[in-house]
């Protein structure tokens, strides 16, 4: 559907040639907005009340007198009935009378608080009892409470929301309808969109996110990837036994999931928890159990993070549970970069050198990259790829670096989290140093770990399904 | 003690959701939205079952002038 205001003031309708533009679009709705404070009429527009009046009108006549149909948002609404009751009011009866099928009170400016909007719509609807049914509200987040103020004037008789995904909008937003439609729908039991749509909610509030590149709040009511997630000891365990304990709706009905998070606050639970995802058979009562804990808190202390590595934290796991062999030694490894100013190749050059043991053989590689870390990457693979065929199959899919210590300037420590891929599953590690370098490296290498780990589980899976058969 | 819902005796009407994140949302700052995106927007509000989505104020710029002729 289209949007756009009221006619010119003092232009007859069909001259306007912003109106022949909505009608050029050819959509079957149409979205007109008029002013309703006096204020407004008389300073920003500089015509009269009755101009204003007329001009709501013949608008929305003319549309629907080319077979449009019509909703009218009422700007600055509640601001305009709080400084002139009648004629806010008479706005809207205009509109109303000119054929409007939905009329759309606003909150422009954001400021109005939700025992005002309750007051304000329960009147308006005893004022015109005839938009009962017809009533719509449109909030703005400007004092922190659009949400609130929506679900207000729903109760208060509104049948239409107005908002966006994820809350965007100009200065604080407008009403969150990733948070509204969830509360008016498992709150308060009104029907907003079928119960198989409500689970798509959370998948297209990051879908969206994904679009207008603007990363998403993780913390957000229901839909975010933190609205499920625990990471306080008590609050897992608890969680474990009966999710009612620290839960307020189930999170797949609106298409989230619930994220028992590894952190230094976690206690045994969380690694059992992950042992248990991981196929690892463990027991609070293992002394292992205890081991995995101590190192967690070691390292998370240094700066790992392992909420966003799993990987790298089954790794570890498996390494306490198991100390085998590696899969190599690394002897140490040297990367020199190359800036050229070149105009016509701008590019830069890395070249690394590489020194690995395996199965008791000493390996040296060289390889190229476009930057350090895919120079480095390259010349393991070359160097392990001759034990480790599969290794060929695995991809550097995503690379973030984040800065622990932001006040020791470049000397602060770098958490580097790597993403791979064999084409099938994506898998994410992390490594921690004060010298990027050492970071990716510790990071790419469990990369490659992991991948082969998941290969070996496959194959073993492989084998005993042949041996039942 | 359970509190009671509100309503609770009387049928709840159907809400309509009236989406503006095409016109409203892009007024966002940091928010940028090329003729694709808000195509792919609308798409998956579509399938999210919203019966109203605003595309913007055709005639305003020639994004929202060639949003509607797709």
């Amino acid at each position: 559907m289209a949007f756009c205001s009221t006619r010119r003031p003092h232009l007859a309708v069909g001259e306007d040639k912003m109106l022949q533009a909505i009608l050029a679009a050819g959509t079957l709705w149409v979205t007109i907005f008029g002013k309703s404070w006096n204020l407004h009429v008389t300073e920003t527009l500089k015509t009269s009340l009755a101009e204003n009046l007329a001009m709501i009108r013949d608008t929305i006549e003319y549309l629907r007198s080319q077979g449009r149909r019509v909703i009218y948002d009422a700007e600055h609404w509640f601001d305009g009935y709080k400084h002139n009751p009648e004629y806010a009011v008479l706005t809207l009866r205009t509109a109303l009378t000119a054929g409007a099928e939905w009329l759309a009170l606003c909150d422009t400016n954001g400021g109005t608080l939700p025992h005002e909007v309750t007051q304000i719509v329960t009147e308006v609807i005893q004022a015109i009892p005839d938009l009962e049914g017809k009533l719509g509200i449109h909030t703005h987040n400007d004092a922190g409470v659009a949400v609130a103020n929506a679900i207000a004037a729903v109760i208060s008789g509104a049948t239409m929301i107005q908002g966006t995904i994820n809350g965007y909008g100009e200065r604080c937003g407008n009403a969150n309808l990733c948070t509204l439609i969830p509360n008016l729908q498992l709150k308060l039991n009104y029907s907003c969109l079928g119960q198989q749509q409500l689970s798509d909610l959370s998948p297209t509030s990051r879908l969206i996110s994904e679009i207008v590149n603007l990363a998403p709040n993780d913390h957000a009511p229901f839909v975010g990837r933190s609205a499920f997630a625990h990471k306080a000891g008590v609050h897992v365990s608890a969680v474990e036994k009966n999710p009612l304990t620290y839960e307020h709706i189930q999170p797949e009905l609106v298409g989230n999931e619930r994220r028992i998070v590894i952190s230094d606050q976690s206690g045994l639970s969380n690694v059992l928890h992950y042992a248990a995802k991981f196929g690892i058979n463990l027991s609070k009562q293992d002394l292992t159990c205890r081991q995995i804990l101590d190192k967690l808190k070691i390292l998370e202390n240094e700066g790992y993070q392992f909420e966003a590595a799993e990987a790298s934290f089954e790794l570890l796991m498996r390494s306490i549970l198991t100390p085998g062999k590696q899969l190599f030694l690394l002897k140490g490894f040297q990367v020199h970069c190359n800036i050229y100013q070149e105009q016509d190749n701008p590019a830069s050059k890395a070249l690394a050198t590489i020194k690995v043991e395996v199965d008791g053989k000493n390996l040296l590689e060289v390889a190229e990259g476009n930057g350090p870390v895919a120079a480095l990457d390259s010349a393991l693979r070359k160097a392990l790829v001759e034990f480790y065929p599969q290794i060929a199959d695995f991809y550097l899919a995503d690379y973030k670096v984040r800065i622990l210590d932001g006040s020791a300037g470049t000397a602060a420590k770098t958490r580097v989290l790597v993403e791979s891929s064999n084409g099938v599953k994506r898998w994410t590690t992390v490594g921690v140093s004060a010298n990027i370098l050492d970071a990716s490296y510790q990071a790419v290498v469990e990369g490659m770990e992991y991948g082969l780990l998941l290969q070996t589980a496959q194959e073993n899976k492989a084998d005993s399904i042949k041996q039942r058969t | 003690m359970m509190v009671a819902p509100i309503n609770s005796m009387k049928q709840k009407p159907v809400i309509q959701v009236y989406d503006t994140t095409l016109r409203d949302g892009s007024q966002g700052e940091g928010i940028s939205l090329s003729l694709d995106d808000k195509l792919k927007i609308a798409r998956q509000l579509d399938r999210l079952g919203v019966p109203f989505i605003e595309g913007g104020w055709p005639g305003a710029n020639p994004k929202d002038v060639q949003f509607f002729g797709n």
